[in-house]
């Protein structure tokens, strides 16, 4: 019977390991959706991370952490929308130059920070009656912070407006092809802004998670290519919001892991889990060729829009 | 009535080039001065002090020198990468996983004295190519796109060291830090005079920016480097194998930051170490300096000199102001964001015509 | 007719692009209610451009538009819609992965919740009216080119459309899909809206158009209704022909016939699959001999790009065989990405196809200066104009870049010579010089051309193959009394 407790409280916390990634993840397929690559996301993970600490640190209410670091995420954001959408760099690298400059303004501003631990976070809780349910009680409804639910309702919510609406309609459409998009009297900058926005909003709020909830406190660079893996997580997702669900939290599970393994293989091999799972995941997916096509990227994922040259 | 007049043009001369990149370096320290003056700092007072602690003094100029090797050889590598349009950002796995060659050559390997520098080399470049090309195979055949798996290696081998100097390869000379064993004198790169530039390495930066100079511009290889980087179609019309040229792309390339590992470990630390104290994020900023030098193998040599100067400047701020030396990355990131972005205007050509 | 006023008329359109070529140049225009207005004009005579300034894409350097008669400015596509000014490009504006429903509300500001209610509604309406048979929740990729049309054509009506232009719309279709798009247009002219009918085939235009208006290197050179064509005869087509060509229609080629040698390439029972893993060539058989040239024509898309990749050995065949004499010059359709590299010099240009050759590199260097002697040798040949051979490829004009292309393809010892397209969207000059030296080329070596442009295929060609869905119909010499049913061979008849 211990191995059954075991993998419950594996997959139980595997949602609050995967919840900062499932919103970062939801944010960069809504980025990415709307035509806009933004590789970016470490960058912007990372401010919120910082924002959202020193916010909650200094107010001591980790809602305005949460609200100030989807701000800052989302700030961040428009420099990579105002490059990539009105000067039409190439977006690799503004979106690395992004990560540079969070990493290292966070660097600069955090060092008098580090060390200094939280003292207010989210409360865990168990939601009464649901937790009784046969395993996905344990599992979903069994101490967790409020966050983890967000995060789920962020998916459902996410995934209505892309398929269910006609805001949904038009930011895929914008995504497969601005040109049509632009003939039919949609505003493709402006689609394409707030996409970018939404992308940075829910990175901050993913940083937030990290150093609020997942760790309360402050460490230079505590994102630690999570906002890579996000990247690869949108990939692995198909750029569907709910399959978003499903690989936050396989990934969750691989970091909680790496830290309950730890008693017999040495911790820095158990870190290298995810990371190896990145490149892994896609390659397992790109030999599937059908799934690949029916199912693949954006047509116009990275390539910048403008009316007269075509 | 005055009017704006902009006009497209297909190559920006080499002025303009120049001077819109002079001017996004400025604009950046212009940018930097308000995190100065958010510190109580006066800029223009800090810069002074910068300048004369870099390029002031001979001390000054022998760190930007030493500074600048591991940003060369990863600048340089990484330009022919680019030129072949692969991006690789995994120059600072292949540098670390270049060390760990270098460590297990110095520490391990047993071989006379004699053999043990070049033996360094060898081992250096060999871990950063075999890192590289990790990525090649996985783009060639199985079409994963190489920004993430670069980047992932990177915190793969991050954490390979990290796994081996707190394990296997912890140094018993080495109480409770998680080192390895100093290598041995023989294996100790030699400095020149007093400064800490460890000259081998600089002159292997020196030839890298040579062959990869002749390569790009001279041979078959760099011929079908510049097609497969400018269009994959006419790559497959001219018959030119994709794998096959980017495989010699990312071996030169990953072996450049490999060599560049095996110079900052036998060169400075005299062991392996933590992977942020090996590399001060050398790999990234060499992104910087290759894009800095458009494709041209020699301007590295500017590029990776200025770049060294910006490193040696934070060292300055960190002894001199207290400042964090992160704020190099700042530095980098907003370069970066200028020069981008004057990509797209030096197309441009704006001129004001008077019109009736 | 009585006089009335026009609903939209354009007076003085002039648009110059970036690199200074005058589109269109003072042009006046008047579109009246319940009238299908055919605009003619070769590739390039400024037609497309007009229709994308009049429907908002562009915007016009001068020129004024009026909508019954009071003035109006049409800066963007939203504003070209609220005007009922819409148009059916000849590249569908359709997103291949999205259903008919999602393509068709698009932008249409429908409920945010249900978006799609009330369309089912719409569309069956129109079906109705019509006679379609459009399905809301098939996706677009699902349909024929035809279907989509019709997509496209409702997608217009549903935003109001009261002045439809339609951009080449019969290039990608059947006859018999031809025909059902006219049904279409006539029900909708006799329903009061305005049509503006873009297209370069005078004999359709005769069938269905009530005014014709013809532009010549951006400019109209006439205006008139078609009736007045149609009573005049044979002899008023001819002139029209010619104010739209300015020249003669069919060129006459001035060819010697070479006797054959022997050939080149041998097709037997090929088939190819395309991108998506469909049978595109689905068993073709011919041969090339050298000394002559074997045309094959069809509308785009019939398969002739994968037959072309297949021989020239970019993509494998899925079953059957070719085998092929010599080497292989090959003119690729896409002179831009494909056959040149843009931010390359001519120099290095000009080995593209042949820079393994041991003239050009002994080992793995380059042998640069003489790579710099052959393209200045070739550049003279060729009269490829250009500053030197350090000048980008991306500088030269279309038809000097063809030039280069062709010099480097036939200079090779060329047994069999692909040529894809090869004077696609050149100016008359370099397509003459082109057809030109394809023809000498036949002493040494087979063409293979391959082109939509039935008239260049019937002035080259010895042979002729046409091509449609995959397969191919051989037709002899002479072609002079075969040339309806080639053209009907094309449309699949």
């Amino acid at each position: 019977m211990e191995w059954q407790l075991w993998i419950i409280e594996t997959l139980r916390r595997a949602l609050a390991y995967g919840t900062p990634l499932l919103l970062g993840t939801l944010g960069e397929i809504y980025t990415e959706r709307s035509g806009i690559l933004n590789l970016g996301v470490e960058g912007m993970m990372i401010l919120g991370a910082f924002t959202g600490f020193v916010t909650t640190f200094v107010t001591g209410n980790p809602w305005i952490g949460f609200l100030m670091g989807a701000l800052v995420g989302g700030a961040a954001s428009l420099i990579h929308a105002f490059l990539s959408i009105n000067l039409r760099v190439i977006q690799v690298v503004s979106g690395l130059a992004l990560t540079l400059f969070g990493l290292g303004l966070t660097g600069v501003l955090g060092r008098g920070w580090e060390g200094q631990p939280l003292k207010v976070s989210l409360e865990m809780f168990s939601v009464p009656y649901l937790k009784e349910i046969p395993i996905l009680g344990p599992i979903v409804f069994t101490e967790q912070n409020v966050l983890v639910y967000i995060g789920i309702g962020f998916a459902l919510l996410l995934w209505i407006v892309l398929f269910k609406t006609s805001w949904g309609i038009t930011i895929r459409s914008v995504g497969e092809d601005p040109a049509t998009a632009d003939a039919l009297g949609i505003n493709i900058p402006l689609v394409r802004y707030l996409c970018t926005f939404i992308g940075g909003v829910l990175a901050g709020i993913g940083g937030a998670y990290l150093s609020i909830i997942y760790r309360p406190s402050w460490t230079q660079g505590m994102t630690s290519g999570m906002g890579w893996i996000v990247i690869a997580l949108t990939i692995f997702s198909l750029w569907h919001p709910l399959m978003a669900i499903v690989g936050s939290y396989i990934f969750g599970s691989l970091f909680y892991l790496s830290f309950r393994l730890q008693p017999w293989v040495a911790p820095e091999l158990l870190t290298i889990m995810p990371y190896l799972f990145t490149i892994l995941a896609p390659m397992f997916l790109n030999v599937h060729r059908t799934l690949r096509r029916r199912m693949g990227a954006p047509a116009a994922l990275g390539i910048p829009y403008s009316r007269e040259e075509e | 009535m005055l009017r704006l007049k902009i006009e497209k043009r297909l190559t920006p001369t080499w002025k303009v080039v120049f001077s819109v990149t002079v001017l996004s370096i400025f604009l950046a320290f212009f940018v930097i001065g308000f995190i100065f003056l958010g510190y109580g700092i006066n800029p223009v007072k800090a810069y002074i002090e910068i300048l004369i602690e870099t390029v002031g003094n001979f001390y000054g100029i022998t760190q930007i020198l030493w500074q600048s090797i591991p940003l060369l050889l990863c600048g340089v590598g990484l330009l022919l990468a680019f030129k072949a349009s692969f991006w690789n950002i995994g120059a600072e796995g292949q540098l670390l996983m270049g060390s760990l060659g270098a460590t297990w050559a110095a520490l391990f390997s047993g071989l006379p004295d004699f053999l043990l520098i070049p033996m360094i080399f060898i081992l250096g470049f060999a871990g950063g190519a075999i890192w590289g090309l990790v990525s090649t195979v996985l783009k060639a055949k199985f079409k994963v796109n190489e920004v993430i798996t670069t980047l992932m290696m990177n915190y793969i081998a991050m954490n390979i060291i990290l796994y081996l100097i707190h394990g296997p390869w912890k140094g018993e000379e080495m109480k409770g830090f998680a080192y390895t064993n100093s290598f041995p004198q023989p294996a100790w790169l030699p400095t020149l005079g007093m400064s800490y530039i460890h000259w081998p390495t600089l002159i292997m930066g020196l030839v890298a920016v040579a062959v990869i100079y002749l390569i790009i511009s001279r041979t078959k290889l760099g011929y079908e480097v510049k097609v497969i980087g400018q269009s994959q179609k006419a790559a497959k019309y001219a018959g030119i194998s994709y794998f096959q040229t980017i495989f010699w792309v990312m071996l030169i390339s990953g072996g450049c930051a490999g060599l560049a590992g095996a110079g900052e470990v036998a060169g400075v630390h005299h062991m392996l170490r933590h992977p942020d104290q090996i590399s001060l994020g050398y790999g990234y900023t060499g992104i910087i300096v290759a894009w800095l030098a458009r494709g041209n193998p020699i301007v590295t040599i500017l590029t990776s000199l200025l770049f060294g100067a910006i490193y040696v400047a934070g060292d300055v701020m960190q002894l001199s102001f207290g400042l964090p030396f992160q704020i190099v990355n700042v530095f980098t990131g907003m370069i970066l964001f200028f020069l981008i972005s004057s990509d797209h205007l030096m197309r441009y050509k704006i001129s004001f015509r008077r019109e009736e | 007719m009585q006089k009335r006023d026009a609903i939209i008329s354009m007076k003085g359109i002039t648009k110059t692009f970036p690199g200074g070529l005058k589109a269109n140049d003072n042009i006046d225009l008047d579109i009246y209610q319940g009238e299908i207005h055919a605009v003619l004009g070769e590739n390039g005579a400024g037609k497309s451009t007009l229709m994308n300034i009049l429907s908002g894409i562009y915007r016009a350097d001068s020129g004024e538009f009026f909508l019954n008669c009071k003035p109006v400015q049409i800066k963007s596509p939203k504003e070209a819609i609220s005007h009922g000014i819409i148009m059916v490009h000849q590249h569908f504006r359709l997103i291949p992965p999205h259903t008919v429903a999602e393509n068709i509300v698009l932008g249409l500001g429908t409920s945010f919740l249900s978006p799609l209610k009330g369309i089912e509604k719409s569309i069956k309406e129109f079906n109705e009216q019509y006679n379609l048979s459009i399905h809301p929740k098939t996706r677009i990729c699902d349909l024929s080119v035809g279907e989509q049309q019709r997509v496209e054509i409702v997608k217009a009506l549903i935003r109001g459309a009261s002045i439809l232009i339609l951009d080449e719309p019969t290039s990608v279709l059947t006859p018999q899909e031809a025909k059902e798009l006219f049904g279409i247009l006539e029900k909708m002219k006799k329903e009061g809206k305005a049509i503006i009918f873009i297209t370069h085939k005078l004999e359709e235009v005769l069938e269905i158009a009530d005014h014709i208006t013809i532009l010549r290197k951006g400019k109209v050179t006439a205006s008139m209704p078609s009736d007045q064509i149609a009573k005049k005869g044979s002899e008023a087509k001819s002139e029209l022909a010619m104010k739209m060509v300015g020249r003669e229609v069919i060129l006459k080629v001035e060819k010697e016939s070479f006797s054959l040698g022997n050939t080149v390439l041998e097709v037997d029972n090929l088939k190819v699959l395309d991108d998506r893993g469909i049978e595109a060539v689905k068993g073709v058989s011919f041969s090339v001999n050298r000394g002559e040239v074997f045309g094959i024509v069809g509308v785009a898309g019939n398969g002739q790009g994968p037959l072309v990749e297949a021989i020239t050995g970019l993509r494998p065949p899925s079953s059957g065989s070719f085998t092929v004499k010599g080497d292989v010059g090959y003119i690729p359709e896409d002179r831009l990405s494909m056959g040149s590299v843009g931010d390359l010099t001519l120099a290095e240009n000009s080995i593209l196809t042949d820079y393994k050759n041991s003239c050009f590199s002994r080992h793995l260097l380059l042998n640069l200066s003489y790579i710099r002697e052959y393209a200045e040798i070739l550049m003279i040949k060729f009269s490829v104009v250009a500053p030197n051979v350090n000048t980008r490829a991306k500088q030269l004009s279309g038809g000097n870049l063809q030039r280069l292309i062709l010099a480097r393809e036939l200079s090779k010892n060329t047994q069999l010579l692909v040529a894809e397209q090869p004077t696609h969207g050149l100016d008359v000059g370099s397509i003459e010089f082109v057809w030109k030296f394809l023809l000498e080329q036949r002493k040494n070596a087979g063409i293979l051309l391959i082109s939509g442009d039935l008239s260049e295929v019937l002035s080259l060609s010895d042979r002729i193959g046409v091509m449609f869905q995959g397969k191919v119909t051989i037709f002899e010499s002479p072609f002079s009394d075969k040339i309806e049913e080639i053209g009907l061979k094309m449309t699949g008849f």
